[in-house]
Parts: C-alpha cells; sequence; structure tokens
C-alpha cells in the first residue's frame, strides 16, 4: 500500500491522518471544527475520518501535539477513552497508543474541560503503563510520577525525547521512520534542565518507498524560536538530515510567527535558522501544507496571514514545490480533502477530479 | 527587475469574453466563476484570427520528475474565430522543457502542445471547458512522469503537424555512408498525398501507381541525448545548423550526393528530399533508445537545386558542372517538412496489435484457408518466424477463402504466402518450402532442418494422415498443434501437446473423440457434412464448402489460443451458434498407458481410466463391465481407446462374474461411431474384478479374448479385453 497524508479542510485547525505502508493508521492531531450551519465548508471530520478507516474502529496512534483547542476539538466525543466509562460507546474510535507531550501530563488543570479529559486520559494510560507515549521527561514529570508512587525509570520504556525515533516504527517495519525534534530539554546556566522551548510535539517522519525517502515534517504550532531553537539544537547534534524536507505541516496555520518576529509589508522574513530550514533542507518539489482558513488578500491580526503565505510562495516556486491551503484545496469555495501520496518518485499531492464531487461528499438540500 | 517566468500571450488583452466566440467564452466564463478545480482564469486577449484565453493550471506532480513540469502551469489557449481547427494550446513558461507531443512550429518557443491525437471534427463532439481543462491537467501530470508516450517510443521527437506522409524503410540508419532511396506519390485525390520510399532496387513494385517522382538521400547524424530539431526550418541553411550537434554537415553531404546523382540525367528532373535519422539515447554511453527519422522535400528539382548550390549548370537537359565553384548558399534554398512513418517491420506490427514481438522459430504444415489465414493473422501481430510447408497450388476456388487476394494462379500456397507476408512486413522472416509432409523428396533434408530448429509445428493440413504422422515422429523434438475445422467450419478442434510432448496429438485425437461424444452440443461436429463442391472436370476436382466468414472468425480465434498457449496438453472446440455466439469447450490431456502384445499397442488415458474405476466401485460386490470403443491406425498398429460404453440393462453382475448384455448397444455404438466421423468403433471389452483379484484373466476371461480375437480378425484388429480391478488396469490383447 502506497503511503499517504490525508489532511482535512477544517479551517485554522489540525488533523492529518497518516496511513502507513502496512496499513498501520496515526492521526496526527483532531479538531472537528465544523459547525451546524448547512454552508460552512468545513469537513465534518468525525465523519470523514470513520469514513478513511475503511471500516476499521480504531487507530493505531492518535497524537495530541498539544493541548490548543485547535487540536484536540470533539476528542472526547468521538474516540474512546480508557479512565471513564463515560466515553466508551461502541461507536467511539479506540486508539492504540495516544501520544502527547510531557506538558499534557504535567500542564495543572488545564481550563477546557475537554483539555482535562484528554489529561486524564493521558495520566491514567501512563499510570497502568500502557497504550500511552510520552515525549521528553522534565523534573515536572518525574514528580507527578512520584505523586502516582510510580518512579520515572519504572515508565522510561514509555518515554522518548527528542533527538531519538520512536520505537515501534523503522524503515522496515511500517517503511517509516518518526525522529522527535520537540519538545525538548535544554540546560539552564545553572546545570538543571528545564523546557525552554515550546511544549508542542514536532516530528520528523521518514517515509521509504522503491528505496526513494520522503521526509515530511510536522510542524504543531512552533512560533519562529521554537523552530530556530529546533534548528541549532539538530545542527549541533550533526542531524541535519532530519530537517529535510520533502513535506511540511507548515507550523501555526500560516502564522508569521512561526517564521520571524515582524510581519512584513508584504512578506515575513524569517530568522536565518527558519530560513536555512525551509531554502536549504526543502527539497525539490516539496509541498507545504497550511492547515488553515484560506489566505486573506488583506491584513488580518489572527493567522493565516498573507505575509507568511507570500514567503512560503515564494519558496515553493523556488523549489519547484507548491504551497497549499487545507481550505483552498482543490477550490476554496468547496474544500476537500488534501492527500498526498508518497511514492517511489517522492511526494505528490493529488489533484483527481469527478464529475460531481463536491455533490456527491455532502447531503443534498432539503426538496420540498 | 526580475524577468518574469512567462510569456506575454500573443494578442491585444481584452477585459471580458463577450466577443468571444462560444468555445472561448465559454472556458473564460466557467474558469472566472471558479467553477473548474485547479484552473483559474489569468488574462484574456484577442488576435485578428483567435480568441485567446490564458489560464493557470494546477498539475498533479511528483517532487521526481521525468519532465520539468511544475506544479502550476500557465497557459494561453488560442480559439479561432472560425472554429474550422483545434484550439491551440501554448506553454507560456519561458522555459518550459522539450517533451514528447509537441506540436512543431516554426518558433520552438512559446512550446504548442499537443493535447488530443483525434481529429477536431472528432473532438469537438466531446469539447467543454472542464473537458478540455481536465486533459490539458492530465497531458501535463503525465508528461511530468513521463508517462504520455506509451513506452513503445519514449524518446519519440515533437510531433510533426501536419504535412505529406513519406513512408520510409524500417531499416533506415542501419547502413553506412548515404543512401539513396526513390520516392513515389500515391495521390488518390489531390488531396492527401502519401510519398513512399524504397531502395531502387525494391521501388519498381511502386512505380505504376506513382503520379509523382522524387529522390532521396538519408543522412545519419551521432545519437544524442535529446531531440535537436526543436523547430521547423524554413531553408537548407536552416536545417544545416540545427544538424550541427548531431555530427552532421548537411550541405557538405548534399553537395557529394548530388555530384553522384548528376550523372544520371532522369534524376534532374526529380524532387530532391533529405531524410535524416538521428539516433536517441537517454545518456552518453548508452544504447540507442529510439531513432527520430525527419524528412524534408527540397523546393523545385534536383536539377535546380544544383544550380542554386552553383554546383551545375543545366544545358538541354543535362548538368554542366561550373568549373569555378562558388561556396554553395543553402539560404537560397527553401524546404518543406514531411512527415515520415516508417513500414511494418516485426516490430511495429506487435505494437499496433498491443503485443510485444515474438520471434520464435515455427513451421507450419499446411496453407490453406485455415493455414493461410492463421498465419496471416499471427504475422500481422508480429508472432513468430515461419516455414511454411505445403504441396499445394493456389487455384482460383481457394481464394474465395483464402488470407491472399489477387489472381496468382498455378503457383505454389506456400511461395505466394511467404512472398505477400514478406512485401506486408519487411523484416518479417517467412521461408517457403514446398514439398509434401508425407513424402518430402529431395526437400526431406531441408524440412528436417526446419522442424529440428522449430520450437512449435503446427499442424493446418486438416488431414488426419498427416496430423498421425506429426504426433508419431519422434526425430525431431519441438511440440505440436493442431488446427482443423468440422465439414460445416462451424466447429475448430485444436489439439495441443504439451511441452515435454507427453500427451502426443494422437492421443489427444482419442480425448476430442471423446469430449464429441458425450458433450450434447459438440455431437454435430462430425455430422454436419454438406456436399462436397465440384470445381473442375476431374475426379479429384472437388473441395468443400467452407463459408469464408467462417473461416476468418475461427483463424482469429486460434491465432488468440496460439498467443495464448500454456504449456499443458489439452483439446478445445470453439461452436458457432446459430445466432452467431461461440461457445468455447476444453478438457486436459491425460497422459496414456500402452500395453503392447501381439505386434499391436493398445493405449488408455487416464482420464478413462479413472471413469471405468469408478464404474468399478459403484458396482461392487459385484462386477461390472460394457463395450470398448477407440481408435485404430492400423499401419502403426496402434488402438487408442476413446470411451467405454455402459453395460447394457440385459447384462448380468455377480459378485465374481460379468456377462455383458446387448440391448440397445450396437445403436448405441452406431451412434458414437457417427458423432466421431466414423473414426472410433467397437474395438473390444472391459470389466471390472472384484477385491483381492488380480488384474491377469480368469479362465472365463481367456474365453472372452477368444472370443472377441475371433470376431474383430475379420476388421484386421486384434480382441482387447480389458479388466479394472482395485490396483488399476489392465489390457489383453490377442490376435486370431
Amino acid at each position: 500500500m502506497t503511503p499517504k497524508l490525508t489532511f482535512y479542510p477544517l479551517g485554522n485547525a489540525d488533523c492529518c491522518l497518516i496511513r502507513l505502508a502496512d496499513s498501520r493508521i496515526l492521526v496526527m492531531d483532531f479538531a472537528a471544527t465544523r459547525g451546524d450551519e448547512p454552508d460552512d465548508p468545513r469537513i465534518d471530520l468525525p465523519k470523514a475520518l470513520r469514513e478513511d478507516l475503511n471500516g476499521r474502529d480504531d487507530v493505531d496512534v492518535l497524537a495530541i501535539t498539544h493541548l490548543d483547542e485547535d487540536h484536540y476539538r470533539r476528542v472526547s466525543e468521538v474516540f474512546f477513552m480508557e479512565h471513564a466509562i463515560k466515553y466508551q460507546g461502541s461507536d467511539r474510535i479506540k486508539i492504540g497508543e495516544l501520544w502527547v507531550p510531557a506538558a499534557v501530563i504535567t500542564e495543572k488543570g488545564p481550563d477546557a474541560e475537554e483539555a482535562r479529559i484528554i489529561q486524564a486520559e493521558a495520566r491514567y494510560r501512563l499510570k497502568e503503563g500502557k497504550g500511552i507515549r510520552v515525549f521528553s521527561r522534565p523534573k515536572s514529570l518525574e514528580a507527578w510520577l512520584e505523586g502516582q508512587g510510580l518512579k520515572l525509570s519504572d515508565r522510561a520504556h514509555l518515554i522518548t525525547d527528542a533527538g531519538c525515533l520512536i520505537p515501534g516504527f523503522s524503515l522496515a517495519s511500517g517503511g517509516v521512520e518518526f525522529f522527535v525534534h520537540s519538545p525538548f530539554a535544554q540546560a539552564a546556566a545553572d546545570g538543571t534542565v528545564i523546557m525552554r522551548n515550546s511544549t508542542s510535539l514536532a516530528l520528523h517522519a521518514t517515509f521509504e518507498v522503491s528505496g526513494r525517502p520522503t521526509r515530511v515534517f510536522f510542524g504543531a504550532d512552533l512560533g519562529h524560536e521554537d523552530l530556530a531553537g529546533v534548528v541549532t539544537a539538530t545542527k549541533k547534534n550533526g542531524n541535519e538530515d532530519r530537517l529535510e524536507c520533502d513535506a511540511v505541516k507548515l507550523p501555526h496555520h500560516c502564522s508569521y510567527l512561526s517564521l520571524g518576529p515582524e510581519k512584513g509589508a508584504h512578506e515575513t522574513a524569517p530568522v536565518s535558522e527558519v530560513k536555512w530550514f525551509y531554502e536549504d533542507q526543502g527539497q525539490s518539489g516539496a509541498i507545504l501544507v497550511s492547515c488553515s482558513d484560506p489566505i486573506p488578500s488583506g491584513d488580518t491580526n489572527d493567522p493565516p496571514h498573507r505575509q507568511a503565505a507570500k514567503y512560503y510562495r515564494h519558496v515553493a516556486r523556488q523549489l519547484s514545490g507548491e504551497f497549499v491551503v487545507t481550505m483552498e484545496h482543490p477550490k476554496e469555495s468547496a474544500p476537500e480533502r488534501l492527500i498526498i501520496e508518497i511514492g517511489g518518485s517522492g511526494a505528490s499531492l493529488l489533484k483527481k477530479t469527478m464529475v460531481g464531487a463536491p455533490l456527491v461528499s455532502r447531503p443534498a438540500p432539503r426538496a420540498g | 527587475m526580475e524577468e518574469s517566468p512567462w510569456l506575454a500571450p500573443r494578442g491585444d488583452p481584452v477585459a471580458d469574453a463577450t466577443s468571444f466566440v462560444p468555445r472561448a467564452r465559454a472556458l473564460a466564463d466557467l474558469l472566472r466563476a471558479g467553477d473548474v478545480p485547479f484552473a483559474r482564469l489569468v488574462s484574456l486577449s484577442k488576435t485578428e484570427d483567435a480568441d485567446v484565453v490564458i489560464l493557470e493550471v494546477e498539475v498533479e506532480v511528483a517532487q521526481d520528475r521525468v519532465n520539468d513540469i511544475r506544479p502550476q502551469e500557465r497557459i494561453a489557449v488560442g480559439f479561432r474565430h472560425d472554429d474550422r481547427g483545434m484550439p491551440e494550446v501554448f506553454a507560456l513558461r519561458r522555459d518550459f522543457p522539450v517533451v514528447p507531443h509537441l506540436i512543431q512550429r516554426a518558433t520552438a518557443i512559446p512550446r504548442n502542445l499537443c493535447l488530443f491525437e483525434d481529429p477536431w471534427h472528432e473532438v469537438k463532439l466531446r469539447w467543454t471547458p472542464a473537458y478540455f481543462v481536465t486533459v490539458l491537467r492530465g497531458w501535463l501530470a503525465d508528461t511530468a512522469r513521463g508517462e504520455l508516450h506509451a513506452d513503445d517510443q519514449p524518446l519519440e521527437p515533437l510531433i510533426l503537424g501536419t504535412g505529406i506522409r513519406l513512408i520510409v524503410p524500417a531499416d533506415l540508419g542501419d547502413q553506412d555512408g548515404p543512401v539513396r532511396l526513390d520516392v513515389f506519390g500515391v495521390d488518390p485525390d489531390g488531396t492527401w498525398p502519401v510519398l513512399v520510399a524504397a531502395r531502387p532496387e525494391q521501388a519498381q513494385d511502386l512505380g505504376p501507381r506513382s503520379t509523382l517522382k522524387a529522390v532521396a538521400t538519408v543522412v545519419v547524424g551521432e545519437a544524442q541525448e535529446h531531440g535537436i530539431i526543436a523547430h521547423t526550418p524554413s531553408t537548407l541553411a536552416d536545417l544545416h545548423e540545427l544538424l550541427l550537434p548531431a555530427g552532421l554537415n548537411l550541405v557538405k553531404q548534399l553537395v557529394g550526393c548530388l555530384d553522384d546523382w548528376r550523372a544520371d540525367s532522369q534524376l534532374l528532373d526529380r524532387a530532391p528530399i533529405l531524410i535524416t535519422v538521428l539516433p536517441k539515447i537517454r545518456q552518453r554511453g548508452a544504447p540507442v533508445e529510439a531513432t527520430d527519422v525527419f524528412a524534408f522535400i527540397i523546393d523545385g528539382t534536383v536539377g535546380s537545386l544544383g544550380e542554386k548550390l552553383e554546383l551545375w549548370e543545366i544545358h538541354e537537359g543535362h548538368a554542366a558542372p561550373l568549373v569555378l565553384r562558388q561556396d554553395p548558399r543553402p539560404e537560397a534554398v527553401t524546404l518543406q517538412c514531411l512527415h515520415p512513418v516508417s513500414e511494418l517491420s516485426m516490430d511495429t506490427a506487435a505494437r499496433v496489435a498491443g503485443r510485444e514481438p515474438d520471434l520464435r522459430c515455427l513451421v507450419a504444415i499446411g496453407q490453406g484457408a485455415i493455414g493461410s489465414q492463421i498465419v496471416s493473422n499471427l504475422i500481422r501481430m508480429g508472432f513468430g518466424s515461419w516455414t511454411l510447408v505445403d504441396h499445394d497450388l493456389l487455384l482460383a476456388h481457394n481464394l474465395s477463402r483464402y488470407a491472399l487476394l489477387g489472381r496468382a494462379y498455378g503457383l505454389p500456397k506456400a511461395h505466394c504466402m511467404a512472398a505477400a507476408l514478406s512485401s506486408t512486413i519487411t523484416d518479417s522472416k517467412v521461408e517457403p518450402l514446398f514439398c509434401d509432409i508425407l513424402d518430402p523428396g529431395n526437400q526431406a533434408k531441408q524440412l528436417a532442418a526446419r522442424l529440428d530448429e522449430a520450437e512449435i509445428v503446427f499442424d493446418f493440413s486438416a488431414s488426419t494422415a498427416v496430423s498421425r504422422h506429426l504426433s508419431n515422429d519422434n526425430s525431431w523434438k519441438a511440440r505440436r498443434v493442431s488446427f482443423f475445422l468440422n465439414p460445416s467450419a462451424r466447429y475448430l478442434a485444436m489439439l495441443a501437446e504439451d511441452t515435454s510432448r507427453s500427451v502426443p496429438l494422437d492421443e489427444l485425437e482419442a480425448q476430442l473423440y471423446r469430449l464429441v461424444a458425450r458433450t450434447d452440443s459438440l455431437r454435430a461436429f462430425y455430422e454436419e457434412k454438406p456436399e462436397s463442391l465440384r470445381y473442375g472436370g476431374a475426379c479429384s476436382d472437388t473441395s468443400m464448402h467452407l463459408p469464408q466468414d467462417r473461416v476468418a472468425l475461427h483463424s482469429a480465434l486460434a491465432a488468440g489460443a496460439v498467443q495464448q498457449l500454456p504449456d499443458g496438453a489439452f483439446v478445445s472446440v470453439w461452436r458457432l451458434t446459430e445466432d452467431l455466439a461461440i461457445d468455447r469447450y476444453r478438457v486436459d490431456g491425460a497422459t496414456c498407458r500402452w500395453f503392447e502384445d501381439a505386434g499391436w499397442y493398445v493405449g488408455i488415458d487416464a482420464e478413462l481410466v479413472t471413469d471405468l474405476l469408478a464404474q468399478r466401485f459403484e458396482a461392487l460386490p459385484s462386477e461390472t463391465g460394457g463395450a470398448l470403443v477407440g481408435m485404430v491406425d492400423a499401419h502403426r498398429k496402434r488402438v487408442l481407446l476413446v470411451d467405454a460404453v455402459v453395460a447394457p440393462p440385459d447384462s448380468e453382475k455377480w459378485p465374481t462374474a460379468f456377462i455383458r448384455g446387448s440391448v440397445g448397444l450396437r445403436k448405441e455404438i452406431e451412434r458414437i461411431q457417427g458423432w466421431t466421423g466414423q473414426a472410433a468403433h467397437y474395438v473390444g471389452e472391459w470389466h471390472s474384478h472384484p477385491p483381492g483379484r488380480s488384474l491377469g484373466m480368469s479362465n472365463d476371461d481367456r474365453c472372452v479374448l477368444d472370443f472377441v480375437a475371433k470376431h474383430m480378425r475379420g476388421d484386421g484388429v486384434p480382441g482387447i479385453i480389458l479388466i479394472a480391478g482395485e490396483s488399476g488396469v489392465q489390457c489383453h490383447i490377442k490376435t486370431d
């Protein structure tokens, strides 16, 4: 089976389904944003995901990159939660392994109820010692575990640090390996390990099909400082190849802050590390995906920012690649799934059309 | 300021499409409305004779691309005001690559994409703006993947536009040095002339139908990694420049050629043609993968060309060389592009049929109605290097169901077929052998050599004698396959030996008879016998009523079956039903076990053995039995059992004895004889032994064998009884 990435048109929100060559399914974030209005162009994510599971009632992995609503909305309605019978209907999608950054475990009392449910699920699974993978091991995680009567070493096999590959995946098994870039720990001046970058989970996947590697960066909501930190740490460790990219899930819905501190009048200027990441590590024909609303023609406070989009378009042109926006694909008036197929010739953004596609992918209006 | 990556479209910009022809307006409006996925309107313009829509399309491309097609391409589409031709499609990116399926123009840029192979009047029927955008995007995506052009010609050059077609020999470029070809024109109605180029020694056949004569010279360039003719040259000087990268000094070669032609005053009035052969490779040092052939007809005659190049002056029909030659001035020589098309070769014949060429050595015995048509079908699909063995002469009545047309009366069929097929497909290997397979005489040695080198020998003779001969001749190893029609040509039978020949033709023949006798819908196979046809006054001047439609139909099926031939042995029968449908019946060939005694051989195949053992088992604890029918080759003293008739109702069955009754037996055997064309008839008896008894004969059994042998003596065949027991079957044979 050809590996595929499916991004959903959700507005400024994330969800990417990764189908591996061995049929395993990973879901990176899940934010069902569609409202009740019949003309809402955003996709009905619970329905779409179920369709894309092709009869399966589970996913191998659900990764929640961080506890912002545009990354987890309605997770507690759609997925089967082990920690409480209340969330265990038979029509729910089961989660093989829940991936969360350590902050999801350690954060003190998230405001949103849904975030608290996800935290409860992650904590339950970590306590049980199964069905969970936690990224990074800050002191606060160790402290939380001690509070539960557990030692960090008891759960070390469920924790993966930045700079490491995620167990269970390899080029030989599943045809993919996942390298963790974030969250990562940095030594403070006094020698203690602290978390200085964002607490988001950012990954670099290397797929291999017919001997051709295709590398995809999942940028969560990294800001430019976070991304610069990732670049610096990666370079320091001589892992530059782990930032080579054939496709990028652009961070934070095409926000200029993921490129640099200033929006810019026409085009955002990236900080040097970020510029290096896109322009030097971006591969020929690379695909840059903005999980966002359509790019506005005027200035806006919230992302997406047209100046950032201009920079990404500029990079895409330079690489003979493409910049694509989930809510504009294939057209703004009727966005559909955005599918990237990974084959022996690298990544391809599928652009299939069929007669009446927009009609058959949604209910017809009521006739009288 | 950075140069725009896009070329400016031709014409004057216009704001909207209201003044456009309907087709252009429909495209513009649809794009402007944003109703076409992956396409958007860029601008509109208007020229004197066309409306131009400029659009940008999104192309599905992988990162690694065979051709540098970008995810976004800008395209100009020109719609003629008179709508009489295909809308012209241009890529506006300055560095759009040279790719297959471009239309050659006087200027190479912008590239003119050739989206449709069908003529405009066909395309028009399905042309909608959305369809057009889909085709355009598909063209670009396929081109990016290098899949637009089929694998057969991966390095095909730019497609020439319209032009006079020039049919050229398939092996152009195989020879060293300049080659002269004589060119004849075929111009049936004065609108679409076709020129045919042939070597002078092969050109005689083409002469009588020519309406125009020209002479061509072929120049062969060095292998190139990419096409070098990116635009249509209009003068000799232009073409000369284009060919320099291929190591060709065209003017110098042409001057040398004209010096040779000058001596032949007949050539002076002919139109001169230049054919350039440019081999193409994927990368330096790689083998030649394709060859670009371009042809150009020079305006004027050979005589006037020499004058323009200041080589000679024409004086009273002769070319008088100039003593003081000036440098030739090729810019004064104008030329036009021809559209070269290769003659049919085995390779192209196969590809035209959607097949791979298959040049294995094959022998066809018999070139009658079905043989000629099967071979003709196969070779026109690039299948086989053939030896055609036949001892018959072509007569008028043959032509009503023959692969050939014309009046080649009296010539050997094998020779007529070989000559016709060889001239149709230039590199086909078809050798005639005029001889009788059963009595080859002085051709015996040659025949033996051909049979020895063959991979498969096909029997199209429709002769049992030939089939049996082929079956039993073990002096050569090739697999044998026999095809024949029933007398009405409503049925086609195929007997195919397996590759190791464990089931030879005669054993398959017996199994065909059983299939026919046991299958209701096949029982007419031998029973349909139209009256014979008399075509002359001599006793032997008779033939069969075989309608050509059925011969053609079955020959086509046979050709298909040959190409799908599996390794195992089998028997197949195709039946044309009353309402012109085709049924097919097939059984796998079963190996035979042979018993020998008294100078005779009796064979029974595994399928029949299984049947007899089943009947025995069913009858236990009693014995059972019945009569055997078989086919006899008296010449070779071989009997092949075809089937066993079940015990008549008045038979007596005991645990230790069986007495075969006779009620209805004669009728049943007569029926089988009829169904098998009298080939299968009564040959003996069989019965079963109970458990614990051997397959040897009891005293009673010996009496039966004596009885049978005595009564079969008059028919010149031995007595046979077969005993089926718990360890299998055993035949006992006796001549009285």
